[in-house]
């Protein structure tokens, strides 16, 4: 069965049956998926009576046509508007900043936050990123303060993150007190030492799974313990191997989430931002999440391609934000980035909710538009999705959900 | 009166390492064929050779041949036809319902939406801003010129210093 799975005996679909949407199996029933992020999980008989064409007295028939999913009563306003709320007619900018600190003296640093103002969209997140917090200090201190001030200057929220290594109880405190969140970068190795905390105290977490990283159920314990409000678990590597090891631990992660759910104040980032279900919301997304600057002050389309001129849309010193949409870069990245031109994305009943980022196609397949019917990368946002939208139709998955503030409705 | 045929499932020829499947273009749709090759990608190399209005060999190769056999690759493409024909069937009838939305959304766009107010750019900043962000900036070099200054402090012994540095020392001493 390949990725996108595929019905054994499927019948004929009736013309004017159904609206459009995507299917996928998951275990014994259907998912489908509209384009705007409906959804309803069916049993294969409601399936195929679903493709022959469902008649008004069927019972599925009321349940499908309030979701939007048939063709004879379809709400044409309520899908112009949720298209247009959900394509990139809605974006604004992108929303995440990261500034990559290593090497960054305070004239770059104060460029890049006029750079990032200079950028729409009703709200910024800056993330700086560095290993340890002592020798980029200065620069983390004037950022801290400086845009902070800008925000207050142009009137929008202004989030500030500072992800690291490591950093002392102090300098933690002291962003703490001038509303910066932290996120710590970990490294899961083995089972957890429930006695020994991360290196300094966080509100987030950019869990990397290391050698042997084992027993899912009590790392989130583990990240509950110390304080974490939200975790973000990434692969050991983008590989085959990877891949499902990352799905089958996130898988139990998960699990533990849904399970605890009630008790626990524990937030997966993956369900936050893909569930979300705008291109723009996806994380590391090249132009459209975020742009990421370096310490010599060039900007990029990610953090991924930081680094890769081939990525690299100017200097900040000389770049102004509309060059960004003329540029052939971006352009290159965006057209690689929409579902709508990646033939597996476009059938993919995931599509609502997922893209692969053209710097990580680039990466793993030597290309932006990639080869997604063999992407590591492809396998694993698949393999989180599935563990999430398998278990839309258990009451303790949409309540975490809605605590989280993920509308699934 | 008119006797349903049933579709025959096409055979493949079978050899050691390969399937070829000889399929019609009419029946199976181009589009349907393409798709189901594009999906084979991870697993097989796909040659496609023939007429796209006539006849089309698909010849599938495993990329690994130890794990998948050319029988189960020549299943796994025609199994991935039959599902690829219901998707095709679903976005052709479906095609105008798709157009009139994207057509709505994007009048929503052009008639709801304002034109974006051009943001403060770091040379619109007044004079008032400007003199707040020098005294920032002299309050950060004073803080690195603490930080070095404790670093010092930090090297009694001048274990830190260089050769030359500890002889400059030296000879300062009168040593």
């Amino acid at each position: 069965m390949s990725r996108l799975t595929s019905l054994e005996k499927p019948p004929k679909a009736r013309a004017g049956a159904c609206a459009p949407h995507q299917y996928r199996i998951l275990g014994r029933r259907v998912l489908i998926t509209d384009e705007h992020g409906r959804w309803a999980l069916l049993t294969r008989k409601e399936y195929d009576r679903f493709l022959a064409g469902l008649k008004p007295s069927d019972p599925l028939w009321p349940v499908l046509q309030a979701r939007g999913f048939l063709a004879g009563a379809f709400d044409f306003d309520g899908a112009a508007r949720r298209q247009f709320e959900r394509s990139l007619l809605s974006w604004k900018g992108p929303g995440a900043h990261v500034l990559l600190l290593e090497g960054m003296e305070l004239d770059a640093a104060r460029r890049i936050v006029d750079f990032v103002f200079a950028c729409p969209g009703p709200q910024l997140t800056l993330e700086l990123v560095f290993d340890d917090a002592a020798p980029r200090w200065p620069v983390i201190w004037f950022i801290a303060q400086y845009a902070r001030r800008r925000g207050e200057w142009s009137r929008r929220p202004v989030f500030l993150i500072a992800r690291a290594r490591t950093m002392t109880s102090g300098r933690a405190d002291f962003l703490r007190s001038h509303g910066v969140t932290r996120c710590a970068a970990l490294e899961l190795a083995g089972k957890p030492d429930m006695g020994k905390g991360p290196p300094f105290r966080a509100q987030r977490a950019r869990a990397r799974l290391g050698a042997g990283a084992a027993d899912p159920r009590a790392w989130a314990r583990w990240f509950e313990k110390w304080g974490f409000e939200s975790v973000r678990l990434l692969p050991s590597g983008l590989d085959e191997k990877g891949a499902a090891e990352f799905t089958a631990f996130y898988a139990e992660f998960l699990d533990h989430l849904i399970e605890d759910g009630e008790r626990l104040n524990l937030r997966d980032e993956w369900a936050l931002g893909m569930l979300g279900g705008r291109l723009w919301n996806l994380p590391g997304m090249d132009v459209l999440e975020q742009l990421a600057y370096d310490g010599a002050g060039r900007v990029f389309t990610s953090e991924e391609a930081a680094g890769n001129e081939e990525f690299s849309l100017g200097a900040v010193s000389r770049l102004h934000y509309p060059d960004v949409a003329l540029s052939p870069v971006a352009r290159a990245a965006l057209a690689a980035a929409h579902p709508d031109n990646q033939p597996l994305c476009s059938q993919c009943a995931y599509r609502p909710f997922c893209a692969l980022p053209p710097s990580l196609n680039r990466k793993i397949s030597g290309n932006v538009w990639g080869q997604t019917p063999s992407s590591p990368a492809c396998a694993l946002q698949m393999g989180i999705l599935d563990r999430i939208l398998e278990r839309l139709d258990d009451e303790k998955c949409i309540n975490l959900l809605n605590k989280w503030h993920v509308d699934m409705t | 009166m008119k006797s349903k045929k049933k579709p025959v499932k096409p055979a493949p020829k079978l050899s050691a390492s390969e399937a070829l499947l000889t399929l019609d273009v009419k029946r199976d749709g181009l589009e349907a064929v393409f798709g189901a090759a594009y999906l084979m990608m991870d697993k097989a190399y796909v040659s496609l050779s023939g007429d796209r209005a006539g006849k089309i060999g698909v010849l599938l190769r495993a990329k690994d041949p130890r794990s998948v056999k050319p029988k189960a690759l020549a299943e796994e493409f025609l199994s991935d036809l039959e599902s690829q024909k219901v998707r095709w069937a679903v976005a052709k009838t479906n095609l105008p319902i798709r157009e009139y939305i994207a057509e709505q959304a994007v009048l929503l766009a052009n008639g709801a939406l304002p034109a974006p107010a051009p943001e403060a750019a770091a040379e619109e900043l007044t004079a008032e801003q400007r003199a707040e962000i020098e005294k920032l900036i002299s309050e950060v070099e004073s803080e690195i010129k603490s930080m070095n200054d404790k670093k010092v402090a930090a090297d009694p012994k001048g274990i830190k210093a260089s050769w030359e540095e500890r002889q400059e020392q030296g000879n300062k001493a009168g040593l």
